[in-house]
C-alpha cells in the first residue's frame, strides 16, 4: 500500500473546554484506538466553525 | 548487708514499680482511648460514610490528598484506627460551575433544582405556599462549603442571611437550627458507647458535650449514645471530578511533579484521593446515663449535686450569680470551659454551644451545636500514580478499604469524559504490565495472560461499521474505518481496549454527523464499496434524506448499547479485575 496522509479529527467533547481540558482530552484519546497505532505527522488545533483537533497522520509504507 | 542492699533497693523498687504502673495505667488510657475514638469512627463507617477525625469544616468535595501508603497498609490502618488520615493536601479542584449542573435535572426543586415539585418543608416551599422555594435560585454550591455564615447561619442571628423570608423565619424556636440551610438533609444513625472519666474523652471523642456531661453527673462511668443533628450533604458525580482530576494532573508541571513524586518512592503506591461528597452535622445531642456513682476524685466537686434539671429560670440565675457557687459550677464542668449562663429560654448553657436539655443526678442531655457546619465524613475515590506522571483507574475508596481487599472500580457513564480517561489510563496500564513482562518480569507476564480472557468480550466481527468523523474542508465526511463484517483483530486484553476505543470513536462520528444533518447541513459519507454519497436536504430529495438519517441513528443507537453493554461486562470481569490488580501490584 503506497504512503499516504490521511487527516483525522479528534472533537471537544463540550463547548466550553479550558485550554487545559483540551490538551487532556487530546491526550487521552491518542492513548487509545484508533489513535494508537497511527503514525501521527501534525496536530492542528481547530476553533473555527468547529471545535477539536485536526490530526494528520501517515498509512501505508514506502 | 542483705538488709542494707533491702532498704537501699525498696524506694527504686517503689519507684520503678510505681513508674510500671503509670506506664500500664497511660497504655490503658490510650488503649480506650483508641477505642472510642474507633467506635465512633466506626459507626460513621457503618453509614457507609468514610469519617473525618477530628471534625473540620474545610473539607470540601473536589478536595485532592496525597495518600502515601500500599492498598494494604492503608487497610490496615483503617481497621485499627478506624479512620484515614487527610494529611498532605494536594489540591482542591476548581468546580463551581459543577453543582449547578449536578442538581438542576432534580425531581424536587430547591438546591438548584428546577423539577416539577415544590420541595416539602423548603423555606418558601409546600409548606409556606409560595411556590417555588427562594433558595432553590442556588447558581453555584449548593451551599458555601466553607460555612459561611450566610448559609449557616442560625436562628439566633436572623439578620445574617440574604432572604429575608428565611431571616423572619429564622427567630423562629419550632425551626431546625439549620432547617434554613439549602442542603440535602442525612441523617445519621445513633451512636451508642460506654465511657470512663480515666481515659481523657476530651481527646478520644469529638464531641466535648460528653466530658461535660460526664463531669456533671459526677460518675466515673457512663454509657451514653450520640445523635447528630442537622445532618446534610452535598457532592457531585465520580466522573465529573475524575475528568477535572485529569484535567489538573495534565498540566505539565503538576504531571512532572507527579512523576518525580513516583520516582522517588520507587516500587511503594501513591495514591491521590478525591473527596466527591461530603457529610456535614450542625449539632449532636448527647445522652449519658451514669454506670457508677461520683468517686472521691471528682476534682473541685460540690457538697451538693447541681439540679440541673430544674425547670425554673430565676432558680438558675440565682445559682449563677452567686460567685462561689459559679466556680465551683464550672470547675465542676471542667475548668476550660467557658462561664455556664441561663438563655432566655431559662436553659443552662455551657459555653456558647452546650446547654443541657435535661438533666438528673443518673442521666443528663446535652443539645451541643456546633457554630458552623462541620464534616463528619466523606465519601470519595482514589487514583494511583503510576510511571511517568500518569494517573492510574479510579477506584472508590469505601471499596478500597474493605476487609477482603476487592477493588471496585467506578464505571463512569460509557461515552463520557471520564470513560475516555480510564479507558486511556487502563491501556497506559496494559502498556506498562506488557513492557515489564517483555523485560522479563513473572508477575507482569502472568497478569497480561490472566487478562488476555477479555479478549472474548470483544465481538469476533464488526456486525456495524466503525465510523470515523472527518472535518474535511469542503464536506465534512463520515468514513468508515472498519467495515461491517470486517474481523475484530488483535489479541489478548489489547483486542477489547482497542475494540472500544473505536466504538468509542464511531459513535461519536455518528453524533457528530447526526447533528449536522439534524441542522440541515450535508454530510458526505462513505458508502460499502469505497463510494461517497453527499448526504443533505438538497441532495436525492427528502425520502433519501430521511432514509439516510434513520440508519445512522439506528446505527448509532445499536453502538452505544452495544459500548454500554460491553463496558459494564468488562467492569465487572475477573480478566479485567485482574489486570488492575496486577497494575497496582507491580507499582507496589
Amino acid at each position: 500500500m503506497p504512503l499516504q496522509e490521511q487527516t483525522g479529527y479528534i472533537k471537544d467533547s463540550r463547548p466550553d473546554l479550558t485550554t487545559r481540558e483540551k490538551n487532556a482530552e487530546l491526550g487521552a484519546r491518542l492513548q487509545i484506538a484508533p489513535w494508537n497505532g497511527r503514525d501521527i505527522v501534525s496536530i492542528h488545533r481547530l476553533e473555527i466553525r468547529v471545535r477539536g483537533w485536526e490530526v494528520r497522520y501517515r498509512t501505508g509504507s514506502i | 548487708m542483705s538488709i542494707v542492699i533491702h532498704r537501699l533497693q525498696r524506694p527504686a523498687m517503689t519507684a520503678l514499680l510505681s513508674g510500671v504502673l503509670m506506664t500500664s495505667g497511660c497504655a490503658n488510657v490510650q488503649r480506650q482511648m483508641e477505642r472510642v475514638a474507633k467506635d465512633w469512627c466506626m459507626t460513621i463507617r457503618a453509614s457507609q460514610v468514610l469519617p473525618v477525625y477530628p471534625l473540620t469544616e474545610d473539607l470540601q468535595p473536589g478536595d485532592v490528598f496525597m495518600v502515601h501508603a500500599s492498598i494494604h497498609d492503608q487497610a490496615r490502618e483503617f481497621r485499627r484506627r478506624g479512620f484515614l488520615a487527610l494529611d498532605q493536601h494536594a489540591t482542591r479542584l476548581q468546580i463551581p460551575d459543577e453543582y449547578a449542573a449536578f442538581y438542576a435535572d432534580a425531581f424536587l426543586q430547591g438546591f438548584g433544582g428546577t423539577g416539577p415539585v415544590v420541595r416539602p418543608g423548603m423555606p418558601g416551599g409546600a409548606a409556606c405556599g409560595s411556590g417555588r422555594p427562594e433558595n432553590a435560585t442556588i447558581t453555584g454550591a449548593p451551599a458555601n462549603p466553607g460555612g459561611d455564615p450566610d448559609t449557616t447561619r442560625r436562628d439566633d442571628d436572623p439578620a445574617h442571611g440574604q432572604d429575608s423570608t428565611a431571616a423572619d423565619a429564622a427567630p423562629s424556636t419550632s425551626l431546625g437550627r439549620h432547617l434554613l440551610v439549602p442542603l440535602p438533609a442525612a441523617q445519621f444513625p445513633t451512636y451508642t458507647f460506654v465511657v470512663s472519666r480515666s481515659a481523657g474523652l476530651r481527646t478520644a471523642l469529638p464531641i466535648k458535650g460528653i466530658p461535660t456531661g460526664l463531669r456533671a453527673l459526677r460518675a466515673d462511668n457512663a454509657r451514653g449514645s450520640v445523635v447528630l443533628r442537622d445532618a446534610f450533604t452535598y457532592g457531585l458525580p465520580g466522573d465529573v471530578l475524575l475528568s477535572h482530576l485529569h484535567t489538573w494532573a495534565s498540566d505539565t508541571d503538576v504531571q512532572h511533579e507527579l512523576a518525580r513524586l513516583k520516582q522517588s518512592v520507587g516500587h511503594a503506591s501513591v495514591f491521590l484521593r478525591v473527596v466527591n461528597r461530603v457529610y456535614l452535622v450542625g449539632g449532636v445531642t448527647v445522652l449519658l446515663e451514669a454506670r457508677t456513682g461520683a468517686g472521691v476524685s471528682v476534682e473541685a466537686g460540690l457538697a451538693q449535686p447541681i439540679n440541673l434539671l430544674t425547670t425554673r429560670t430565676d432558680d438558675l440565675q440565682r445559682m449563677l450569680t452567686n460567685a462561689e457557687l459559679l466556680s465551683k459550677i464550672r470547675a465542676e464542668l471542667g475548668g476550660s470551659m467557658k462561664a455556664p449562663t441561663v438563655d432566655e429560654r431559662g436553659t443552662l448553657r455551657v459555653g456558647a454551644t452546650a446547654a443541657f436539655a435535661e438533666a438528673s443526678e443518673r442521666s443528663v442531655v446535652l443539645n451541643e451545636d456546633f457554630d458552623r457546619l462541620q464534616v463528619i465524613g466523606y465519601l470519595g475515590f482514589d487514583v494511583e500514580i503510576l510511571e511517568g506522571g500518569v494517573l492510574g483507574p479510579a477506584v472508590s475508596t469505601l471499596y478500597h478499604l474493605s476487609s477482603d481487599g476487592t477493588r471496585s472500580l467506578l464505571a463512569p457513564a460509557a461515552g463520557s469524559t471520564a470513560a475516555l480517561f480510564q479507558l486511556s489510563a487502563i491501556s497506559g496500564a496494559l502498556d506498562s504490565l506488557e513492557n515489564r513482562s517483555r523485560s522479563g518480569d513473572r508477575e507482569a507476564r502472568e497478569a497480561v495472560r490472566a487478562a488476555a480472557q477479555l479478549a472474548a468480550l470483544a465481538p469476533k466481527r464488526f456486525h456495524w461499521p466503525i465510523y470515523e468523523f472527518v472535518n474535511a474542508d469542503d464536506l465534512p465526511l463520515l468514513r468508515i474505518e472498519k467495515h461491517a463484517g470486517t474481523a475484530v483483530d488483535g489479541t489478548g486484553a489489547r483486542r477489547l481496549l482497542d475494540f472500544l476505543g473505536l466504538l468509542d470513536t464511531s459513535v461519536s462520528g455518528l453524533e457528530e454527523a447526526l447533528d449536522l444533518l439534524q441542522r440541515c447541513e450535508s454530510i458526505r459519507l462513505e458508502g460499502t464499496g469505497d463510494q461517497m454519497v453527499t448526504v443533505g436536504p438538497g441532495q436525492g430529495g427528502q425520502g433519501q434524506f430521511d432514509r439516510v438519517r434513520r440508519q445512522l441513528e439506528k446505527k448509532h443507537q445499536a453502538q452505544v448499547d452495544l459500548r454500554a453493554r460491553i463496558a459494564s461486562r468488562m467492569i465487572i470481569s475477573p480478566g479485567y479485575r485482574r489486570l488492575i490488580h496486577a497494575a497496582f501490584q507491580i507499582m507496589e
